[in-house]
Protein backbone atom coordinates (compact mmCIF):
# COMPACT_ATOMS: atom_id res chain seq x y z
CA UNK A 1 0.00 0.00 0.00
CA UNK A 2 1.30 3.21 -0.34
CA UNK A 3 -0.24 6.68 0.97
CA UNK A 4 -1.10 9.27 -1.90
CA UNK A 5 -2.57 11.97 -1.17
CA UNK A 6 -6.48 10.78 -1.08
CA UNK A 7 -4.99 7.69 1.60
CA UNK A 8 -3.21 10.81 3.34
CA UNK A 9 -6.27 13.12 2.92
CA UNK A 10 -8.54 10.32 4.61
CA UNK A 11 -6.06 10.01 7.50
CA UNK A 12 -6.22 13.30 8.58
CA UNK A 13 -10.33 12.99 9.15
CA UNK A 14 -10.12 9.98 10.77
CA UNK A 15 -7.55 11.53 13.16
CA UNK A 16 -8.92 15.17 13.24
CA UNK A 17 -5.19 16.10 12.71
CA UNK A 18 -5.18 19.18 10.26
CA UNK A 19 -2.09 18.73 8.11
CA UNK A 20 0.17 21.95 6.66
CA UNK A 21 0.22 22.16 2.56
CA UNK A 22 3.79 22.43 3.14
CA UNK A 23 4.63 19.56 5.40
CA UNK A 24 2.58 17.56 2.95
CA UNK A 25 5.32 16.06 0.99
CA UNK A 26 7.55 15.32 4.25
CA UNK A 27 4.81 13.02 5.25
CA UNK A 28 4.27 11.54 2.91
CA UNK A 29 7.56 9.89 2.45
CA UNK A 30 7.47 9.22 6.29
CA UNK A 31 4.34 7.39 6.07
CA UNK A 32 5.25 5.36 3.05
CA UNK A 33 8.81 4.46 4.89
CA UNK A 34 6.38 2.99 7.55
CA UNK A 35 4.38 1.56 4.95
CA UNK A 36 7.36 -0.05 3.78
CA UNK A 37 8.71 -1.50 6.42
CA UNK A 38 4.53 -3.21 7.35
CA UNK A 39 5.41 -4.78 3.98
CA UNK A 40 8.45 -6.33 5.08
CA UNK A 41 6.58 -7.52 7.88
CA UNK A 42 3.83 -8.87 6.75
CA UNK A 43 5.83 -11.03 4.22
CA UNK A 44 6.62 -13.48 7.25
CA UNK A 45 5.08 -16.42 7.33
CA UNK A 46 3.83 -16.42 10.99
CA UNK A 47 0.86 -18.82 9.76
CA UNK A 48 1.74 -21.58 12.08
CA UNK A 49 1.96 -19.22 15.28
CA UNK A 50 -0.53 -18.30 17.51
CA UNK A 51 -1.64 -14.53 18.39
CA UNK A 52 0.68 -12.36 20.46
CA UNK A 53 -1.65 -9.67 20.88
CA UNK A 54 -2.25 -10.94 24.58
CA UNK A 55 0.44 -14.35 25.49
CA UNK A 56 -1.19 -14.81 29.01
CA UNK A 57 -4.04 -17.03 29.93
CA UNK A 58 -5.82 -16.47 32.47
CA UNK A 59 -8.79 -15.57 34.45
CA UNK A 60 -8.05 -13.71 36.91
CA UNK A 61 -8.77 -10.55 36.24
CA UNK A 62 -12.53 -10.28 36.10
CA UNK A 63 -14.57 -7.95 38.77
CA UNK A 64 -16.91 -8.86 40.80
CA UNK A 65 -20.37 -6.98 40.36
CA UNK A 66 -20.23 -4.63 43.27
CA UNK A 67 -20.91 -0.61 42.94
CA UNK A 68 -18.23 1.20 45.08
CA UNK A 69 -20.08 4.80 45.48
CA UNK A 70 -17.49 7.74 46.15
CA UNK A 71 -17.66 9.40 42.63
CA UNK A 72 -16.94 13.13 43.34
CA UNK A 73 -18.50 14.91 40.03
CA UNK A 74 -17.21 17.82 41.36
CA UNK A 75 -13.46 17.15 41.90
CA UNK A 76 -14.20 15.09 38.42
CA UNK A 77 -15.41 18.12 36.46
CA UNK A 78 -12.32 20.58 37.71
CA UNK A 79 -10.15 18.93 34.50
CA UNK A 80 -12.77 19.90 31.86
CA UNK A 81 -13.10 22.89 30.25
CA UNK A 82 -16.61 23.60 30.39
CA UNK A 83 -19.24 22.19 32.73
CA UNK A 84 -22.88 23.52 33.90
CA UNK A 85 -25.38 21.75 36.15
CA UNK A 86 -23.56 18.50 35.74
CA UNK A 87 -23.30 18.58 32.52
CA UNK A 88 -19.82 18.48 30.25
CA UNK A 89 -20.37 21.08 27.42
CA UNK A 90 -18.84 20.50 24.47
CA UNK A 91 -19.15 22.58 21.35
CA UNK A 92 -22.47 22.10 19.45
CA UNK A 93 -22.31 18.65 17.63
CA UNK A 94 -24.96 18.90 14.79
CA UNK A 95 -26.43 15.35 13.53
CA UNK B 1 -46.42 -0.86 -6.85
CA UNK B 2 -46.35 -3.76 -8.31
CA UNK B 3 -45.99 -7.41 -6.07
CA UNK B 4 -42.59 -8.30 -7.69
CA UNK B 5 -40.47 -7.50 -4.86
CA UNK B 6 -39.62 -8.82 -1.53
CA UNK B 7 -37.53 -7.31 1.17
CA UNK B 8 -35.41 -8.99 3.33
CA UNK B 9 -34.45 -7.77 6.91
CA UNK B 10 -32.01 -8.26 9.54
CA UNK B 11 -32.24 -6.73 13.18
CA UNK B 12 -29.23 -5.71 15.36
CA UNK B 13 -30.59 -5.22 18.62
CA UNK B 14 -28.96 -4.00 21.80
CA UNK B 15 -29.21 -4.99 25.25
CA UNK B 16 -28.60 -3.35 27.98
CA UNK B 17 -27.47 -6.09 30.74
CA UNK B 18 -29.00 -5.32 34.32
CA UNK B 19 -25.94 -5.82 36.43
CA UNK B 20 -25.81 -3.16 39.31
CA UNK B 21 -22.20 -2.11 38.49
CA UNK B 22 -20.74 -0.95 34.97
CA UNK B 23 -19.10 -3.74 32.36
CA UNK B 24 -15.37 -2.27 32.72
CA UNK B 25 -15.67 0.06 36.07
CA UNK B 26 -17.61 -0.05 39.54
CA UNK B 27 -19.56 3.28 39.53
CA UNK B 28 -23.57 2.17 39.87
CA UNK B 29 -25.41 1.92 36.25
CA UNK B 30 -28.93 2.71 37.76
CA UNK B 31 -30.87 4.40 35.46
CA UNK B 32 -32.38 8.15 36.07
CA UNK B 33 -29.29 9.54 38.31
CA UNK B 34 -28.36 13.44 37.93
CA UNK B 35 -26.33 13.84 35.61
CA UNK B 36 -23.13 12.44 35.49
CA UNK B 37 -23.43 11.33 39.30
CA UNK B 38 -22.61 7.92 37.76
CA UNK B 39 -19.46 8.57 35.55
CA UNK B 40 -16.03 7.42 37.49
CA UNK B 41 -12.84 8.23 36.08
CA UNK B 42 -12.84 4.72 34.33
CA UNK B 43 -15.80 5.98 32.51
CA UNK B 44 -14.29 9.12 31.93
CA UNK B 45 -11.44 7.96 30.21
CA UNK B 46 -9.20 9.61 32.58
CA UNK B 47 -5.49 8.91 31.81
CA UNK B 48 -4.02 6.11 34.29
CA UNK B 49 -7.20 4.09 34.47
CA UNK B 50 -7.45 0.72 33.50
CA UNK B 51 -10.77 -1.26 32.41
CA UNK B 52 -11.77 -4.55 34.64
CA UNK B 53 -14.06 -6.55 33.04
CA UNK B 54 -17.35 -7.51 35.21
CA UNK B 55 -17.73 -11.38 35.82
CA UNK B 56 -21.97 -10.70 35.82
CA UNK B 57 -21.45 -9.31 32.33
CA UNK B 58 -19.80 -12.73 31.28
CA UNK B 59 -22.24 -14.75 32.72
CA UNK B 60 -25.22 -13.08 31.41
CA UNK B 61 -24.27 -13.16 28.18
CA UNK B 62 -23.31 -17.02 28.42
CA UNK B 63 -26.96 -17.52 30.00
CA UNK B 64 -28.26 -15.84 26.81
CA UNK B 65 -26.19 -17.82 24.42
CA UNK B 66 -27.25 -21.37 26.42
CA UNK B 67 -30.92 -20.12 26.40
CA UNK B 68 -30.81 -19.72 22.52
CA UNK B 69 -28.80 -23.30 21.80
CA UNK B 70 -25.61 -20.99 20.51
CA UNK B 71 -22.07 -21.98 20.55
CA UNK B 72 -20.44 -20.40 23.37
CA UNK B 73 -16.86 -19.51 22.43
CA UNK B 74 -13.63 -20.57 24.66
CA UNK B 75 -11.92 -17.80 24.45
CA UNK B 76 -13.87 -14.02 24.34
CA UNK B 77 -11.49 -11.07 23.75
CA UNK B 78 -12.38 -7.59 23.51
CA UNK B 79 -11.43 -5.17 20.13
CA UNK B 80 -11.40 -1.31 20.26
CA UNK B 81 -13.43 0.47 18.22
CA UNK B 82 -12.41 3.99 17.28
CA UNK B 83 -14.52 6.59 16.66
CA UNK B 84 -14.87 10.67 17.55
CA UNK B 85 -17.72 11.40 19.36
CA UNK B 86 -17.99 13.29 22.39
CA UNK B 87 -20.31 11.14 24.50
CA UNK B 88 -17.52 8.35 23.82
CA UNK B 89 -14.71 9.66 25.81
CA UNK B 90 -12.04 7.36 25.27
CA UNK B 91 -12.20 7.91 21.64
CA UNK B 92 -13.10 4.29 21.39
CA UNK B 93 -15.50 1.79 22.51
CA UNK B 94 -14.30 -1.60 23.91
CA UNK B 95 -16.42 -3.81 22.16
CA UNK B 96 -15.72 -7.40 20.35
CA UNK B 97 -14.64 -8.12 16.89
CA UNK B 98 -13.54 -11.98 16.21
CA UNK B 99 -13.94 -13.62 19.47
CA UNK B 100 -17.73 -12.88 20.17
CA UNK B 101 -18.70 -14.60 23.24
CA UNK B 102 -21.97 -15.63 21.60
CA UNK B 103 -21.64 -17.76 18.59
CA UNK B 104 -24.45 -18.98 15.66
CA UNK B 105 -28.23 -19.91 17.32
CA UNK B 106 -31.24 -19.44 16.40
CA UNK B 107 -35.48 -18.75 17.51
CA UNK B 108 -38.40 -19.45 16.40
CA UNK B 109 -41.03 -17.26 16.01
CA UNK B 110 -44.69 -17.31 15.36
CA UNK B 111 -46.34 -15.93 12.71
CA UNK B 112 -49.95 -14.65 12.22
CA UNK B 113 -51.38 -17.54 9.80
CA UNK B 114 -49.78 -20.21 13.26
CA UNK B 115 -46.75 -20.63 11.30
CA UNK B 116 -43.76 -20.72 12.74
CA UNK B 117 -40.42 -19.73 11.23
CA UNK B 118 -36.46 -19.73 12.74
CA UNK B 119 -34.84 -16.87 12.74
CA UNK B 120 -30.71 -17.85 12.53
CA UNK B 121 -28.68 -15.64 15.09
CA UNK B 122 -25.44 -14.86 13.77
CA UNK B 123 -23.92 -13.44 17.18
CA UNK B 124 -24.01 -11.57 20.32
CA UNK B 125 -21.33 -9.91 21.63
CA UNK B 126 -20.46 -7.72 24.62
CA UNK B 127 -19.41 -4.25 24.71
CA UNK B 128 -19.94 -0.84 26.84
CA UNK B 129 -22.46 1.82 25.98
CA UNK B 130 -21.60 5.34 25.59
CA UNK B 131 -23.00 8.92 27.05
CA UNK B 132 -25.62 10.50 25.79
CA UNK B 133 -25.63 13.67 24.19
CA UNK B 134 -28.06 16.45 24.64
CA UNK B 135 -28.29 18.89 21.89
CA UNK B 136 -31.23 21.49 22.79
CA UNK B 137 -30.27 22.00 26.63
CA UNK B 138 -28.07 25.16 25.89
CA UNK B 139 -28.04 27.33 23.14
CA UNK B 140 -24.79 26.74 21.35
CA UNK B 141 -23.10 24.03 23.06
CA UNK B 142 -24.01 20.32 23.57
CA UNK B 143 -24.60 18.89 27.33
CA UNK B 144 -23.10 15.60 27.77
CA UNK B 145 -24.07 13.46 30.87
CA UNK B 146 -21.86 10.34 30.56
CA UNK B 147 -24.13 8.04 33.40
CA UNK B 148 -24.79 5.44 30.55
CA UNK B 149 -20.90 5.65 29.31
CA UNK B 150 -19.61 1.93 30.44
CA UNK B 151 -23.23 0.34 31.18
CA UNK B 152 -22.84 -3.34 29.82
CA UNK B 153 -24.52 -3.89 26.56
CA UNK B 154 -25.38 -7.09 24.56
CA UNK B 155 -25.68 -6.84 21.01
CA UNK B 156 -27.87 -9.59 19.69
CA UNK B 157 -27.16 -9.63 15.83
CA UNK B 158 -29.82 -12.22 13.46
CA UNK B 159 -29.47 -13.28 10.09
CA UNK B 160 -31.35 -11.93 7.28
CA UNK B 161 -34.18 -14.34 7.42
CA UNK B 162 -37.14 -12.10 8.47
CA UNK B 163 -39.17 -10.91 5.21
CA UNK B 164 -41.33 -8.40 6.28
CA UNK B 165 -42.23 -5.90 9.32
CA UNK B 166 -44.36 -8.50 11.12
CA UNK B 167 -41.83 -11.01 11.21
CA UNK B 168 -39.18 -8.03 12.56
CA UNK B 169 -41.64 -7.68 15.57
CA UNK B 170 -42.42 -11.22 16.22
CA UNK B 171 -38.56 -11.17 16.36
CA UNK B 172 -37.94 -8.70 18.78
CA UNK B 173 -40.52 -9.42 20.98
CA UNK B 174 -39.65 -13.16 21.24
CA UNK B 175 -35.95 -11.78 22.15
CA UNK B 176 -37.68 -9.18 24.45
CA UNK B 177 -39.55 -12.24 26.51
CA UNK B 178 -36.14 -14.11 26.19
CA UNK B 179 -33.54 -12.01 28.03
CA UNK B 180 -36.91 -10.73 30.49
CA UNK B 181 -37.36 -14.30 31.90
CA UNK B 182 -33.42 -15.12 32.19
CA UNK B 183 -33.66 -11.50 33.57
CA UNK B 184 -30.46 -10.82 32.62
CA UNK B 185 -32.10 -6.98 31.60
CA UNK B 186 -35.06 -5.11 32.64
CA UNK B 187 -36.01 -4.82 28.54
CA UNK B 188 -37.91 -1.31 29.31
CA UNK B 189 -37.69 -0.10 25.73
CA UNK B 190 -38.50 3.48 26.43
CA UNK B 191 -35.45 3.80 28.98
CA UNK B 192 -33.47 2.62 26.42
CA UNK B 193 -32.43 -0.77 27.96
CA UNK B 194 -33.48 -2.25 24.30
CA UNK B 195 -32.51 -0.54 21.19
CA UNK B 196 -32.82 -2.01 17.69
CA UNK B 197 -31.59 -1.46 14.39
CA UNK B 198 -32.90 -2.81 11.22
CA UNK B 199 -30.99 -3.57 8.43
CA UNK B 200 -33.95 -3.93 5.24
CA UNK B 201 -33.13 -4.46 1.29
CA UNK B 202 -35.41 -4.97 -1.26
CA UNK B 203 -34.91 -7.76 -4.49
CA UNK B 204 -37.16 -8.89 -6.94
CA UNK B 205 -38.59 -12.28 -6.08
CA UNK B 206 -37.42 -15.44 -6.82
CA UNK B 207 -33.37 -13.11 -7.29
CA UNK B 208 -30.78 -15.31 -4.92
CA UNK B 209 -28.64 -12.25 -4.44
CA UNK B 210 -29.75 -9.30 -1.96
CA UNK B 211 -29.87 -6.29 -2.85
CA UNK B 212 -28.49 -3.00 -1.54
CA UNK B 213 -29.19 -2.31 2.22
CA UNK B 214 -30.10 0.73 4.17
CA UNK B 215 -29.63 0.54 8.03
CA UNK B 216 -32.58 1.94 9.91
CA UNK B 217 -31.40 3.54 13.36
CA UNK B 218 -33.13 4.91 16.30
CA UNK B 219 -35.76 2.50 16.88
CA UNK B 220 -37.27 2.02 20.67
CA UNK B 221 -40.21 0.76 20.21
CA UNK B 222 -41.89 -2.21 19.13
CA UNK B 223 -45.00 0.01 17.09
CA UNK B 224 -41.70 1.79 15.34
CA UNK B 225 -40.07 -1.46 14.57
CA UNK B 226 -43.11 -2.14 12.00
CA UNK B 227 -43.54 1.33 10.79
CA UNK B 228 -40.04 2.21 10.20
CA UNK B 229 -39.53 -1.07 8.24
CA UNK B 230 -42.50 -0.56 6.61
CA UNK B 231 -41.95 2.94 5.81
CA UNK B 232 -37.88 1.74 4.20
CA UNK B 233 -39.53 -1.14 2.40
CA UNK B 234 -41.91 1.47 0.18
CA UNK B 235 -39.09 3.96 -0.31
CA UNK B 236 -36.84 1.65 -1.87
CA UNK B 237 -39.49 0.03 -3.92
CA UNK B 238 -40.70 3.17 -4.72
CA UNK B 239 -37.21 3.98 -6.12
CA UNK B 240 -36.27 0.54 -7.74
CA UNK B 241 -39.45 0.91 -9.82
CA UNK B 242 -38.67 4.71 -10.69
CA UNK B 243 -35.12 2.87 -12.25
CA UNK B 244 -33.31 5.06 -8.97
CA UNK B 245 -30.47 3.04 -7.54
CA UNK B 246 -30.57 2.41 -3.57
CA UNK B 247 -27.60 3.95 -1.69
CA UNK B 248 -26.14 1.79 0.91
CA UNK B 249 -26.48 3.91 4.17
CA UNK B 250 -27.66 5.17 7.24
CA UNK B 251 -31.00 5.97 7.79
CA UNK B 252 -32.93 7.77 11.29
CA UNK B 253 -36.12 6.77 11.75
CA UNK B 254 -38.33 9.94 12.64
CA UNK B 255 -41.51 8.61 14.18
CA UNK B 256 -43.03 11.97 14.58
CA UNK B 257 -43.40 11.89 10.99
CA UNK B 258 -43.22 8.42 10.18
CA UNK B 259 -40.62 8.83 7.80
CA UNK B 260 -36.45 7.77 7.74
CA UNK B 261 -33.85 10.14 7.05
CA UNK B 262 -30.73 9.80 4.89
CA UNK B 263 -27.74 9.71 8.14
CA UNK B 264 -24.44 9.43 6.14
CA UNK B 265 -23.65 7.19 3.27
CA UNK B 266 -21.19 4.20 2.87
CA UNK B 267 -18.50 6.33 1.60
CA UNK B 268 -18.51 8.79 4.50
CA UNK B 269 -18.76 5.62 6.59
CA UNK B 270 -16.41 5.44 9.44
CA UNK B 271 -12.97 3.67 9.66
CA UNK B 272 -13.14 2.04 12.99
CA UNK B 273 -9.84 0.85 12.98
CA UNK B 274 -10.32 -2.19 15.20
CA UNK B 275 -7.60 -3.33 17.06
CA UNK B 276 -7.27 -5.70 19.63
CA UNK B 277 -7.68 -3.99 22.95
CA UNK B 278 -4.27 -4.32 25.04
CA UNK B 279 -5.89 -3.59 28.37
CA UNK B 280 -8.17 -6.72 28.93
CA UNK B 281 -6.67 -10.14 28.79
CA UNK B 282 -9.10 -12.47 26.72
CA UNK B 283 -10.89 -14.34 29.17
CA UNK B 284 -11.18 -18.27 28.76
CA UNK B 285 -14.61 -19.59 29.46
CA UNK B 286 -15.08 -23.41 31.01
CA UNK B 287 -17.24 -26.08 29.87
CA UNK B 288 -18.18 -26.25 33.47
CA UNK B 289 -18.73 -22.80 33.62
CA UNK B 290 -21.44 -22.80 30.75
CA UNK B 291 -22.80 -26.57 32.28
CA UNK B 292 -23.25 -24.91 35.54
CA UNK B 293 -25.20 -22.15 33.42
CA UNK B 294 -27.30 -24.07 31.83
CA UNK B 295 -28.43 -26.20 34.98
CA UNK B 296 -29.74 -22.68 36.55
CA UNK B 297 -31.91 -21.63 33.55
CA UNK B 298 -35.32 -20.68 34.39
CA UNK B 299 -38.24 -21.59 32.94
CA UNK B 300 -37.86 -19.97 28.88
CA UNK B 301 -40.88 -18.78 27.30
CA UNK B 302 -41.12 -21.71 24.94
CA UNK B 303 -40.44 -23.91 28.07
CA UNK B 304 -43.87 -22.04 29.87
CA UNK B 305 -45.60 -22.12 27.04
CA UNK B 306 -45.51 -26.10 26.61
CA UNK B 307 -46.49 -26.29 30.02
CA UNK B 308 -49.31 -24.37 29.62
CA UNK B 309 -50.76 -26.74 26.50
CA UNK B 310 -49.83 -29.74 28.22
CA UNK B 311 -50.76 -29.21 31.81
CA UNK B 312 -53.45 -26.70 31.63
CA UNK B 313 -55.01 -27.65 28.40
CA UNK B 314 -54.52 -24.22 26.12
CA UNK B 315 -54.22 -23.87 22.82
CA UNK B 316 -51.24 -23.19 20.96
CA UNK B 317 -52.62 -20.05 19.96
CA UNK B 318 -53.86 -18.67 23.44
CA UNK B 319 -50.39 -20.24 25.07
CA UNK B 320 -48.16 -18.10 22.89
CA UNK B 321 -49.77 -15.00 23.27
CA UNK B 322 -49.89 -15.84 27.08
CA UNK B 323 -45.88 -16.11 27.25
CA UNK B 324 -45.33 -13.66 24.89
CA UNK B 325 -45.57 -11.74 27.71
CA UNK B 326 -44.22 -12.86 31.06
CA UNK B 327 -45.27 -10.84 33.39
CA UNK B 328 -49.23 -11.70 31.77
CA UNK B 329 -48.12 -14.93 31.89
CA UNK B 330 -46.93 -14.33 35.71
CA UNK B 331 -50.28 -12.88 35.92
CA UNK B 332 -52.36 -15.26 35.02
CA UNK B 333 -50.57 -18.21 37.07
CA UNK B 334 -51.15 -15.97 39.97
CA UNK B 335 -54.46 -15.92 39.22
CA UNK B 336 -55.29 -19.93 38.48
CA UNK B 337 -54.21 -19.87 42.18
CA UNK B 338 -57.44 -19.13 43.34
CA UNK B 339 -59.61 -20.11 40.34
CA UNK B 340 -59.14 -23.07 38.68
CA UNK B 341 -60.55 -22.70 35.14
CA UNK B 342 -57.59 -21.89 32.72
CA UNK B 343 -59.28 -21.61 29.59
CA UNK B 344 -62.05 -18.91 31.28
CA UNK B 345 -58.64 -16.85 32.86
CA UNK B 346 -56.62 -17.00 29.64
CA UNK B 347 -59.85 -15.38 27.78
CA UNK B 348 -60.30 -13.10 30.29
CA UNK B 349 -56.51 -12.22 30.57
CA UNK B 350 -56.60 -12.25 26.81
CA UNK B 351 -59.36 -9.75 26.25
CA UNK B 352 -60.51 -7.45 28.45
CA UNK B 353 -57.53 -7.70 30.73
CA UNK B 354 -54.85 -6.90 28.52
CA UNK B 355 -57.58 -4.13 26.45
CA UNK B 356 -57.59 -2.24 29.97
CA UNK B 357 -53.72 -2.62 30.43
CA UNK B 358 -53.37 -1.12 27.45
CA UNK B 359 -56.17 1.52 27.91
CA UNK B 360 -53.91 2.45 30.50
CA UNK B 361 -50.52 1.97 29.56
CA UNK B 362 -49.89 -0.49 32.33
CA UNK B 363 -47.80 -3.24 32.55
CA UNK B 364 -49.61 -6.42 34.35
CA UNK B 365 -47.06 -6.13 37.50
CA UNK B 366 -48.81 -2.55 37.96
CA UNK B 367 -52.25 -3.63 37.50
CA UNK B 368 -54.62 -1.98 39.49
CA UNK B 369 -56.60 -4.87 39.90
CA UNK B 370 -54.38 -7.51 41.49
CA UNK B 371 -54.70 -11.55 40.79
CA UNK B 372 -56.21 -12.23 43.99
CA UNK B 373 -59.38 -9.68 43.08
CA UNK B 374 -59.34 -10.54 39.39
CA UNK B 375 -59.67 -14.15 40.36
CA UNK B 376 -62.66 -13.03 43.00
CA UNK B 377 -64.31 -11.32 39.58
CA UNK B 378 -64.29 -14.33 37.54
CA UNK B 379 -65.52 -16.79 40.01
CA UNK B 380 -68.57 -14.45 40.63
CA UNK B 381 -69.01 -14.94 37.01
CA UNK B 382 -67.87 -18.94 36.53
CA UNK B 383 -70.62 -19.61 39.15
CA UNK B 384 -73.36 -17.60 37.26
CA UNK B 385 -73.72 -15.03 39.88
CA UNK B 386 -72.88 -11.69 37.11
CA UNK B 387 -73.06 -12.23 33.82
CA UNK B 388 -69.68 -11.53 31.10
CA UNK B 389 -71.45 -8.13 30.32
CA UNK B 390 -71.20 -7.32 33.96
CA UNK B 391 -67.94 -8.68 34.86
CA UNK B 392 -66.48 -6.48 31.73
CA UNK B 393 -68.06 -3.79 33.60
CA UNK B 394 -67.27 -4.69 37.09
CA UNK B 395 -63.49 -5.13 35.69
CA UNK B 396 -63.65 -1.46 34.66
CA UNK B 397 -65.26 -0.35 37.91
CA UNK B 398 -62.92 -1.97 40.48
CA UNK B 399 -59.76 -0.82 38.25
CA UNK B 400 -60.80 2.86 38.57
CA UNK B 401 -61.72 2.59 42.44
CA UNK B 402 -58.97 0.32 44.12
CA UNK B 403 -60.29 0.39 47.36
CA UNK B 404 -63.29 -1.10 46.28
CA UNK B 405 -64.30 -4.87 46.44
CA UNK B 406 -65.65 -7.05 43.90
CA UNK B 407 -68.69 -7.72 46.04
CA UNK B 408 -69.50 -4.23 46.61
CA UNK B 409 -68.74 -2.78 43.46
CA UNK B 410 -71.33 -5.64 42.02
CA UNK B 411 -73.78 -4.57 44.54
CA UNK B 412 -73.10 -0.50 43.81
CA UNK B 413 -73.54 -0.87 40.06
CA UNK B 414 -76.58 -3.39 40.57
CA UNK B 415 -75.31 -6.10 38.74
CA UNK B 416 -76.40 -9.42 40.17
CA UNK B 417 -77.58 -11.93 38.09
CA UNK B 418 -81.30 -12.86 38.12
CA UNK B 419 -81.27 -16.58 38.42
CA UNK B 420 -84.73 -16.34 39.98
CA UNK B 421 -87.58 -18.41 37.74
CA UNK B 422 -90.20 -16.37 38.03
CA UNK B 423 -89.00 -13.21 37.65
CA UNK B 424 -87.28 -13.91 34.52
CA UNK B 425 -90.45 -16.27 33.07
CA UNK B 426 -92.03 -12.43 33.98
CA UNK B 427 -89.69 -10.58 31.71
CA UNK B 428 -90.02 -13.23 29.19
CA UNK B 429 -93.55 -12.90 28.54
CA UNK B 430 -93.12 -9.37 28.60
CA UNK B 431 -91.00 -9.33 25.79
CA UNK B 432 -92.81 -12.16 24.12
CA UNK B 433 -96.26 -9.77 24.39
CA UNK B 434 -94.87 -7.01 23.47
CA UNK B 435 -93.70 -8.65 19.77
CA UNK B 436 -96.33 -10.82 18.64
CA UNK B 437 -95.14 -10.42 15.00
CA UNK B 438 -91.67 -11.85 15.75
CA UNK B 439 -93.12 -14.57 17.64
CA UNK B 440 -95.62 -15.80 14.89
CA UNK B 441 -92.33 -15.48 12.38
CA UNK B 442 -90.79 -17.60 14.70
CA UNK B 443 -93.47 -19.97 15.01
CA UNK B 444 -93.89 -20.44 11.30
CA UNK B 445 -90.25 -22.11 11.44
CA UNK B 446 -87.84 -18.26 10.85
CA UNK B 447 -85.46 -20.11 13.81
CA UNK B 448 -82.83 -16.97 13.73
CA UNK B 449 -85.35 -14.48 15.40
CA UNK B 450 -84.59 -16.53 18.98
CA UNK B 451 -81.82 -14.69 19.06
CA UNK B 452 -83.59 -11.85 18.41
CA UNK B 453 -85.79 -13.30 21.53
CA UNK B 454 -82.80 -13.89 24.11
CA UNK B 455 -81.19 -9.98 22.98
CA UNK B 456 -84.50 -8.41 24.09
CA UNK B 457 -84.87 -10.05 27.12
CA UNK B 458 -81.23 -9.23 28.52
CA UNK B 459 -81.52 -5.43 27.48
CA UNK B 460 -84.77 -6.21 28.71
CA UNK B 461 -83.10 -7.09 32.66
CA UNK B 462 -80.06 -4.53 32.04
CA UNK B 463 -77.98 -7.40 31.43
CA UNK B 464 -78.58 -9.07 34.49
CA UNK B 465 -80.55 -11.90 33.32
CA UNK B 466 -78.90 -14.95 33.48
CA UNK B 467 -78.03 -15.95 29.69
CA UNK B 468 -78.67 -20.09 30.47
CA UNK B 469 -81.91 -19.58 32.20
CA UNK B 470 -83.04 -17.00 29.65
CA UNK B 471 -82.08 -19.70 26.84
CA UNK B 472 -83.90 -22.51 28.52
CA UNK B 473 -87.06 -20.66 29.78
CA UNK B 474 -87.44 -18.68 26.62
CA UNK B 475 -87.01 -22.18 24.61
CA UNK B 476 -90.07 -23.33 26.63
CA UNK B 477 -92.46 -20.45 26.35
CA UNK B 478 -92.37 -19.83 22.49
CA UNK B 479 -93.58 -22.75 21.79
Amino acid sequence: MTINDKTLENLSKLSKIKIDDNLRDKLKEDLNLTMNMIDKINKIDCDQIEELSHPIKNNFNLREDVVSKDINRESLQKTSNKTEDGFYLVPKVIE
Amino acid sequence: MTNNWESVIGLEIHVQLNSESKIFSNAPTKFGSDQNLQACEVDLGMPGTLPVLNEKAIEKAIKFGVAINAEIAEKVGFARKNYFYPDLPKGYQISQLDDPIVGKGSIEIQLRDQEIKTIGITRAHLEEDAGKSIHDLFENETAIDLNRAGTPLLEIVSEPDMSNAEEAVAYLKKIHSIVCALEISDGNMSQGSMRCDANVSIRKKGDEKLGTRTELKNINSFKFVEKAINFEIKRQISCLEKGEEIIQETRLYDAINNTTRSMRSKEEANDYRYFPEPDIIPIQITSDQIQRIKNELPELPDEKKERFINELGLSEYDARNLTYDLELADFFEKTLVNIDDPKLVTNWILGDFSAILNKFDVEAKDSKVDAVKFAELLTYLKEEKISGQATKKVLENIWENPDLSVSKSIQDLGLEQISDDNEIEEIIEKVINNNPDQKEQFLSGKDRLFGFFVGQVMKESKGKANPKLVNEILKKKLV
